[in-house]
């Protein structure tokens, strides 16, 4: 077995705020091997966002890594100085947001943001960078390059700033790109590009991908594993094939099952009862306990008592569910 | 350039991206929480603004009570020094200093109010109107407003009073009819931004008239900076009168620590009370209001505002 | 334009409870920078359809196809620059001031932005009771009583109605944008985007209340969304827009599965996979929808078309039926 390129181990990261402790991330932990694509799917507060925050080492105060490792190639970033951090953030893991225009100094051309990325990476000439931006922006699929770069950011659509943050991730030729929901504020036509690119970059670079969406039939279309959170855990992990085929976890089979695909025209959708808890308050035992139907049927008491850790039912596949313990 | 509105919820799915998810981000949004007036009196300079404020009111309410005598009337000998009997000493024609502290209280306080509230009442009625009308409207009264911050409001006092004659009234006037620029423009602006947002557009769909909408939604989501404005000007009001009153332009009549600066002057090395007490009197009132007015604003201003949440 | 056939364009059975015809919304876009000398923005150019009582048409397509502008025009939110909107065989758009009141009691509409849809600084309840007092229907006990009568319908209880909006959650706040609407006992209502800002597992349940409410009361619905299963699920009847024109519309079910235009094909084959086995063709569109200030001729989607004949920037397609009940404006269908 080879080192996993990253592999995070029980990671929590809490927000110390006025009203309390919000536990963002309570306890996730996953391994990425180089070149592989992992979706991390859930709903608004379910610490998908922070947990990618807190691997990049962005977590600012209130919030804090209060617990847990993040290990890249061989380096522990948990802790690691602010100089080790910037000779891995931005050259070897790289992230992508939702809105790409907000990431954009509005004041700056677009071949200038490009070769700061360049400057912080590689070191090149400003000439040699500015060649470089070219092809990158080419290489994202922007058509008429040499113009472009010397565009701002309010003259580009939401697709195309996109695909220039894409090229600015892509600068430092990173083994890691965090995607966070990447393609939500964008159109579906232009989602499916973005999409289509990002497959094909990663094919092409061989870089490992983590992409978050909120979206399951995203992370379908690019993910080799997904691993789907709940109140700031992982409940569910595995390849995507078998997250759609056979999922475990009765959150899983919740979401799946009331997409609207699932049922009949115009009839009632299956719902998930009740909402997401509220992160200062969170249920004894497992967090999902108070919405899982299935609980109810199997007369389970153990899910009320004590959250559940991880089994694995099969190969590969990890659940936190008293149904499987 | 606004074809649709602003549709982006997505986006607000992004502001969520602190820990505490939709939660928080709502949070961010809601301008009036409950509970945070509490936090407002947990701010030590809001404390000291509204004790001070507070104090200055109640001296301003109840100068005859705490300073019996007429602030005119001969009380003792000329230049008495700070004693039991007079506590603030007495001024040249022997006038007591400290009933004419407490009974200028008034005058700062009636000057510095009414100049703020009739700046208010025109400033949100110039600026509501040209900012809900937009437009023609607009423009017009923009204009308009343009022209009244051009004028030197304190020379254009100078002016007035050097016409028509010192008195309290032409100088609330003048200053009235000049310092409303400003609170124009906050009202304009916030009238702006809130009336496109979808609740009032949401209340138009119910059959509410463009005139009800601004009453009932856009005015009352609006004020609240207006208002921490206003209490802002009450201090420059104080000032202004002082200053004018100071070179001898206020009303002789009407007893202000301004009047008493103005006489104090020539007596600054014989009798320094004359002219220290007024002049705290002055700081410490000025003090008061702006402190508690730049609490107000911190409060009601969303930018300023960190709910709980990062981010 | 094919004007003259368009308003029979979406024929139902029934009588139209609403029938918009070639509603056009221009802006005038203040010249400056790079859009000098540019037209005036046409958000909506020529639309026409109809919605009969108790049917849902879907209104889909991407942002800036104008869709909200539709929505919002057919309400008279805001005003059109031409065409003709009928609502109950009352002209919308010429009603005077007491007429226009007494139509908003019939026509309502659920807005995307939950929070942003309610005045922050009023309780829920309040929201509610707004619309009954406008309209003279209550007096302030009696509409609180109604209020909370509404929102228990829709699952909120009557502690929540004293609760602020930013008490609530996203979901919940959605109930009570559903509830002002449904106070005034409407015929029809303008659904903008009414599940979007809501979480996955909070959709489906906004989508049962409102199909609940279809069976109970026979609302008509007017649902706009991007989200294609979504309105799939929902809708009788489907409209898609491009670029301020509806380019096909038809029943849900044939639209979905045998799209006759070149863009819904697109749009279906643009969607995220039910299951990632499924692999299939896609048609990946170039370059994103243009802004629509530029002057045109010819077909407004022939730019970006897979499909498109030299014919298609010359002329523009009329929108006609092209099988019983099914409408498009493309070439192909010649």
């Amino acid at each position: 077995m080879t080192e996993p390129l990253l592999s995070v181990e029980g990671l929590h990261t809490h927000f110390f705020v006025d009203a309390g402790v919000v536990k963002a991330v309570d306890g996730v932990g996953f391994n990425i091997r180089r070149g592989e694509v992992v979706g991390l799917v859930g709903e608004s507060g379910c610490g998908k966002s922070v947990t990618s925050l807190s691997i990049a080492g962005l977590i600012e105060p209130p919030g804090r890594i209060v617990e847990g490792s993040v290990r890249f190639d061989g380096t522990e970033l948990v802790g690691a100085s602010e100089r080790v951090l910037n000779s891995v953030r931005g050259p070897r893991i790289a992230m992508i947001f939702q809105q790409p225009r907000a990431s954009l100094d509005p004041v700056m051309s677009v071949g200038r943001q490009i070769g700061q990325a360049l400057k912080a990476g590689t070191g090149m000439d400003r000439p040699a960078r500015r060649r470089r931006a070219v092809e990158l922006l080419d290489r994202v699929g922007i058509s008429d390059p040499e113009r472009r770069v010397r565009e701002y950011p309010h003259q580009l659509s939401g697709g195309m700033a996109q695909r220039v943050m894409i090229a600015i991730a892509l600068a430092g030729e990173p083994d890691l790109l965090i995607a966070d929901e990447p393609t939500t504020a964008l159109d579906v036509t232009v989602q499916a590009q973005i999409l289509e690119l990002l497959r094909e970059l990663q094919s092409a670079n061989g870089m490992a991908v983590i992409l978050i969406s909120h979206d399951l039939g995203v992370i379908a279309e690019i993910a080799d594993r997904a691993a789907v959170m709940y109140a700031g855990r992982i409940v569910e992990e595995c390849a995507v094939s078998e997250l759609y085929d056979a999922p475990l976890h009765p959150y899983t089979l919740g979401l799946m099952e009331s997409r609207p695909a699932a049922s009949q025209s115009k009839s009632r959708l299956r719902v998930i009862p009740g909402s997401v808890p509220v992160p200062l308050d969170l249920p004894v035992g497992c967090s999902f306990a108070p919405r899982c139907a299935p609980r109810v049927e199997s007369g389970l008491t153990a899910c009320t008592e004590q959250a559940p850790d991880p089994v694995s039912p099969r190969d590969g596949h990890h659940v936190r569910c008293w149904l499987h313990g | 350039m606004a074809l649709e509105r602003p549709v982006a919820l997505t986006e607000h799915a992004a502001s969520g991206r602190g820990p505490a998810g939709s939660g928080a981000s709502e949070h961010h949004r809601a301008r009036w929480e409950r509970g945070s007036w509490r936090r407002l009196a947990s701010s030590p300079v809001a404390v000291v603004g509204l004790v001070l404020t507070v104090l200055f009111v109640l001296v301003a309410a109840l100068a005859s009570y705490i300073a019996p005598t007429d602030p005119f009337s001969f009380a003792g000998t000329p230049f008495e020094r700070p004693s039991p009997k007079h506590w603030l000493g007495t001024d040249d024609l022997g006038r007591d200093v400290f009933a004419g502290v407490v009974h200028g209280a008034r005058t700062s306080l009636f000057v510095g109010v009414a100049v703020a509230g009739a700046s208010l009442v025109i400033g949100t009625v110039v600026g509501g109107v040209a900012g809900f009308a937009g437009g023609k409207v607009d423009d017009l009264l923009m204009r308009f407003t343009e022209l009244s911050q051009v004028l030197p409001r304190f020379f254009l006092a100078l002016t007035v009073v050097a016409l028509f004659g010192p008195g309290l009234r032409n100088m609330v006037l003048v200053l009235a009819l000049t310092s409303w620029e400003l609170t124009a423009r906050v009202a304009r602006s916030g009238v702006l931004a809130v009336k496109e947002l979808e609740y009032v557009t949401a209340a138009e769909a119910l059959g509410s008239s463009p005139w009800r909408n601004l009453r009932t939604h856009v005015l009352p989501n609006t004020i609240a900076p207006v208002v921490a404005l206003a209490s802002l000007q009450v201090g420059g009001a104080i000032l202004i009168e002082a200053s004018l009153s100071f070179l001898g332009l206020g009303d002789p009549n009407v007893i202000s620590w301004g009047y008493m600066l103005n006489n104090a002057q020539s007596f600054v090395r014989r009798a320094w009370w004359m002219s220290v007490f007024p002049g705290l009197a002055i700081a410490v009132a000025v003090l008061g209001v702006n402190l508690l007015g730049d609490a107000l604003n911190d409060f009601w201003n969303p930018r300023s505002r960190t709910s709980g949440a990062a981010r | 334009m094919g004007s003259a056939t368009a308003s029979g364009a979406t024929a139902t059975a029934g009588p139209a409870l609403l029938e918009v015809t070639d509603l056009v919304k221009h802006y005038r876009v203040r010249s400056g920078g790079s859009m000098a000398r540019s037209g005036p923005l046409r958000a909506v150019d020529g639309v026409s359809f109809r919605v009969a009582a108790g049917e849902t048409l879907g209104l889909v397509g991407e942002s800036g196809g104008g869709k909200t502008t539709v929505g919002l025009s057919v309400l008279r939110l805001i005003q059109p620059s031409g065409g003709s909107v009928t609502f109950e065989g009352r002209d919308v758009l010429a009603a005077g001031r007491t007429e226009m009141k007494a139509l908003r009691q019939r026509m309502q509409i659920v807005f995307q932005d939950p929070i942003g849809a309610l005045d922050p600084r009023k309780s829920v309840g309040d929201s509610v009771a707004e619309g009954l007092r406008i309209q003279g229907l209550a007096f302030r006990s009696q509409s609180r009583q109604r209020a909370v009568e509404v929102l228990d319908r829709v699952g909120l209880t009557a502690a929540q109605a004293r609760s602020l909006p930013h008490e609530l959650s996203g979901g919940q706040l959605q109930r009570v944008g559903i509830a002002r609407a449904l106070a005034l006992d409407p015929r029809l209502v303008v659904c903008d985007e009414p599940v979007s800002a809501l979480d996955v597992s909070i959709q489906a349940q906004i989508i049962n209340l409102l199909l609940d409410l279809q069976a109970e009361r026979g609302l008509a619905y007017l649902f706009i969304a991007h989200d294609l299963a979504l309105v799939r699920h929902i809708s009788d009847r489907v409209a898609v827009m491009y670029l301020g024109r509806i380019v096909e519309s038809a029943p849900a079910g044939e639209l979905f599965d045998n799209p006759a235009h070149p863009y819904t094909r697109a749009l279906l084959s643009a969607v995220p996979t039910d299951h990632p086995a499924a692999a299939r063709q896609r048609i990946v569109l170039r370059g994103e929808i243009p802004s629509a200030t530029a002057p045109q001729r010819g077909c407004p989607f022939a730019p970006r078309c897979p499909d498109a004949m030299a014919k298609c920037s010359e002329e523009t397609p009329e929108f006609k039926e092209v099988a019983p009940g099914r409408w498009a404006a493309c070439f192909l269908n010649d």
